[in-house]
């Protein structure tokens, strides 16, 4: 019922809030329940987090680590509830035996009752990852809505990877890797790098007349790129996937190897757009080296 | 022995604060946005050298475009969560997008004496403002 609940919510939601439900990273993929926002993250790819809120209430948080070998999950799972009732409830832990487990597709969740954590786990062998779901306060409506949310569970590990954080979305080669994110109040970017330096960014920014300030989208995006030490050389009226935009051709200083010392300029170009149904603008741009092969960012952008 | 640093308010708590206008700022409306008056008062060692240093004896703040609307917002009644929320849905925003954007703006009139927060006294959340 919660889940037909969450499907009918999320009908009504205005389009600008329907992109930020995607939540697709290094090796997995999510379907965010109606609300749901990421409001804290460190994406070190050896430990890192999604922490989630649904306006002021904490919903959980989303870590993954690395580990060396396979983990024993029940016993893992089963301490750390442990750990929290001798913290947060000790009458309670006399009582604890073991946690109630349970499968949910490829995840294992497990909980102890009312007001403990509801706690999911799931062992990546392929990456040697751990990805592990912490949902604060146990109950059986939280239970239905935490299924629904791992039944979205996707892998994303295979060529081309996918990236989708905050209404912004990317399908690069697996050999592209986050480079910074970084999200302010309705302005977004996230920049991605392969190890020839070819940088991809995506950026999704909101408050469309104060950030266009009377400008047509060519000037505003050649004020963005300029701020990004980028020189623009063409600017052009087009479409991007269906949307009026503009393509700038641009160039920036090499930052690798001799194309940095010789100060040689790498060619760059990107789009921004206006997507009118959500009241956004986007942008993609990518920039690299001569000799790396370029990308189809129309065919990159979802 | 000094006491232990206060937690970190949740943002729930934050939501529940109300922001208060500082009453003794004058307040002047015009056609292009709000001008905002604040008398300064200088300690008694400094107030016979007021006039012979020619400190200023009053600040004024120009508000405009959101700026505007967000100080209207400011009724001395609603608290931020309200306030967000609000805001959120004038400007297409989503929530969080909405806090971040008006927590730091709030940051600033508290800075600049102009309006108080009531209802938590040890700052925000800076890890959970990334948004």
């Amino acid at each position: 019922m919660g889940d037909a609940v969450s499907r009918s919510e999320a009908e009504v939601l205005p389009a600008y809030m329907r992109r930020l439900r995607a939540l697709t990273w290094n090796g997995f993929g999510f379907t965010l329940p109606v609300r749901w926002e990421v409001t804290g993250y460190g994406l070190k790819p050896a430990l890192g987090r999604f922490q989630f809120h649904d306006r002021a209430q904490a919903m959980g948080e989303l870590s993954w680590r690395t580990l060396a070998g396979a983990p024993d999950l029940p016993r893992m799972m089963g301490d750390v509830l442990r750990r929290y009732l001798a913290a947060e409830q000790p009458e309670a832990v006399a009582g604890f035996q073991a946690a109630t487990c349970q499968r949910q597709g490829e995840w294992l969740l497990a909980w102890h009752g009312p007001g403990a954590p509801l706690l999911a786990g799931l062992w990546k062998e392929n990456q040697h990852i751990l990805l592990q779901w912490f949902i604060p306060g146990f109950s059986p409506e939280r239970l239905q809505q935490v299924q629904a949310l791992l039944d979205t569970y996707r892998h994303n590990e295979r060529d081309p990877k996918e990236w989708r954080i905050f209404g912004l979305g990317l399908s690069l080669p697996s050999s592209f890797a986050v480079e910074s994110l970084e999200a302010q109040s309705a302005y977004c970017t996230l920049r991605l790098e392969n190890p020839a330096s070819h940088q991809v960014v995506a950026r999704r920014i909101g408050m469309v007349t104060q950030t266009l300030g009377g400008s047509n989208l060519g000037e505003c995006y050649r004020r963005i790129l300029n701020r990004s030490q980028a020189r623009v050389l063409a600017v052009q009226e087009e479409t991007f996937h269906g949307h009026p935009a503009w393509r700038l051709d641009f160039e920036r200083k090499g930052v690798h190897r001799m194309d940095a010392l010789s100060g040689r300029w790498w060619q760059g170009q990107g789009w921004m757009w206006l997507d009118a149904s959500e009241g956004r603008l986007y942008s993609c741009e990518q920039c690299g080296p001569p000799r790396s092969p370029r990308l189809d960012l129309a065919h990159a952008w979802r | 022995m000094p006491g232990a640093k206060p937690a970190r308010p949740t943002i729930a708590l934050q939501m529940q604060a109300v922001p208060m206008r500082n009453q003794r700022i004058t307040v002047l409306e015009d056609a292009e946005g709000i001008s905002l008056t604040q008398v300064l008062s200088y300690g008694w060692w400094l107030r016979p050298l007021q006039r012979l240093l020619h400190l200023p004896t009053q600040r004024v703040y120009r508000l405009e475009g959101i700026a505007v609307g967000v100080w209207k917002m400011l009724d001395d009644k609603a608290p931020i969560g309200a306030i967000v929320e609000a805001f959120a849905i004038q400007h297409s925003l989503s929530y969080h997008e909405s806090r971040a954007m008006l927590m730091t703006y709030l940051r600033v009139l508290v800075n600049r004496g102009v309006i108080a927060i009531v209802g938590f006294d040890h700052g925000v959340d800076e890890e959970t403002m990334a948004i």
